[in-house]
């Protein structure tokens, strides 16, 4: 028992630390090659796990080898345009000028009942209102929708805007981050000072502070045991 | 920088995989020399015995037993437990035949040496392994 619980924890930390190499595109949309990895890790983790006769080295040398090779097609992909589009694909146009184009669905498969179900989730109901429509070599749909469909932007009625940048959380989870703050030139005194004004004494109190690039300070204080905000 | 990372990435992975290779290379080479090395014993326990010599088989058969007991652990972190223990089992019946003097050991002894070679082979890159 104590084995199996050893090999779960060993071989969770392993599949873990690979995929965290593998980078972010491995958890979001996926690429078919990713996707054969992210199956593959499961199984060839899955029975060193319980197998107890099965050495744990079995299990870790097949971990390994499907890092390397995952890892390989993923770097041959950044390297050259042809085998990306040989192990990933091409983006294919599906709608043109509002139509859709047959050829391309009968190509991939691709049902009129699953491009209208991907336009309602994508928000675009009506096929006339698009201008292409692509599947992309993760199979999402891409819409461009036609100029007179599309919402309007402040670019279209002449007015200006501010510039929106990011937020810097300050404080999160009651700790401060201090990087953060010496980034953007402030200090504690500072941070104290304006928690002060939301009635806070101590950062260790606050939920979430985030200041913006206005310069406005967002601050969320923790709640108390009864749900009540601490302050 | 990140884009350094990532080739350094993949550039380690291949020398670490070479490495495992060539560490894989090595392991089974010193397992095939422990394997001849017991298989020679256990011929040499069969002839024993079938010349009359029980002491000479029992001595022999007990070195093996003792060897095999070291090395069963170290082979442990990379062989079937099972294949392992079929090992095992047939020299404990080689054994335990050669004490009441019984020369169906034979049989026992063939068969733990067979089992014995067969481990390091199959390691071995070979179609007949990959197939």
């Amino acid at each position: 028992m104590l084995i199996v619980f050893l090999r779960v924890v060993i071989l969770y930390a392993t599949v873990l630390f690979f995929l965290r190499i593998l980078g972010k595109r491995q958890v979001s949309t996926l690429q078919p090659y990713e996707l054969v990895t992210i199956i593959l890790l499961a199984d060839v983790a899955a029975i060193p796990m319980a197998t107890t006769g099965t050495p744990l080295a079995n299990g870790l040398v097949g971990l390994f080898a499907l890092l390397v090779a995952s890892y390989t097609v993923s770097f041959i992909t950044m390297k050259s345009t042809r085998l990306r589009a040989a192990i990933s694909g091409r983006p294919t146009i599906i709608i043109a000028n509002g139509r859709i184009i047959e050829d391309a669905m009968k190509e991939l498969r691709y049902t009129i009942n699953d491009l209208l179900e991907q336009l309602r989730v994508l928000g675009w109901p009506n096929v006339q209102d698009v201008e292409f429509g692509v599947l992309e070599t993760n199979g999402q749909l891409s819409v461009v929708p036609k100029s007179q469909k599309r919402p309007v932007i402040p670019e279209d009625l002449g007015l200006e805007t501010k510039y929106e940048g990011l937020p810097t959380p300050l404080v999160v989870d009651g700790e401060v981050d201090v990087q953060n703050l010496r980034r953007i030139g402030l200090d504690m005194q500072w941070l104290r000072d304006e928690l002060g004004r939301f009635g806070v004494r101590r950062p260790e109190d606050v939920l979430y502070a985030a200041l913006d690039t206005q310069g406005r300070l967002y601050c969320q204080p923790k709640s108390t045991k009864n749900g009540a905000p601490s302050t | 920088m990140r884009r350094r990372m990532s080739e350094l990435v993949f550039y380690g992975l291949w020398v670490l995989t070479g490495l495992g290779f060539a560490g894989v290379y090595w392991i089974i080479g010193a397992q095939e020399a422990v394997a001849d090395e017991l298989a020679a014993k256990l011929e040499a326990a069969e002839a024993a015995l079938l010349a009359d010599d029980w002491p000479g088989a029992s001595q022999l058969i007990a070195d093996v037993l003792d060897r095999w007991r070291r090395v069963e652990k170290r082979w442990a972190l990379h062989t079937q437990h099972e294949e392992l223990d079929a090992v095992g089992e047939a020299l404990l019946d080689a054994e335990a035949l050669i004490v009441l003097r019984d020369v169906r050991a034979v049989a026992p002894l063939r068969l733990a040496r067979d089992r014995l070679l067969t481990l390091p082979r199959r390691d071995r890159v070979s179609w007949e392994n990959l197939l």
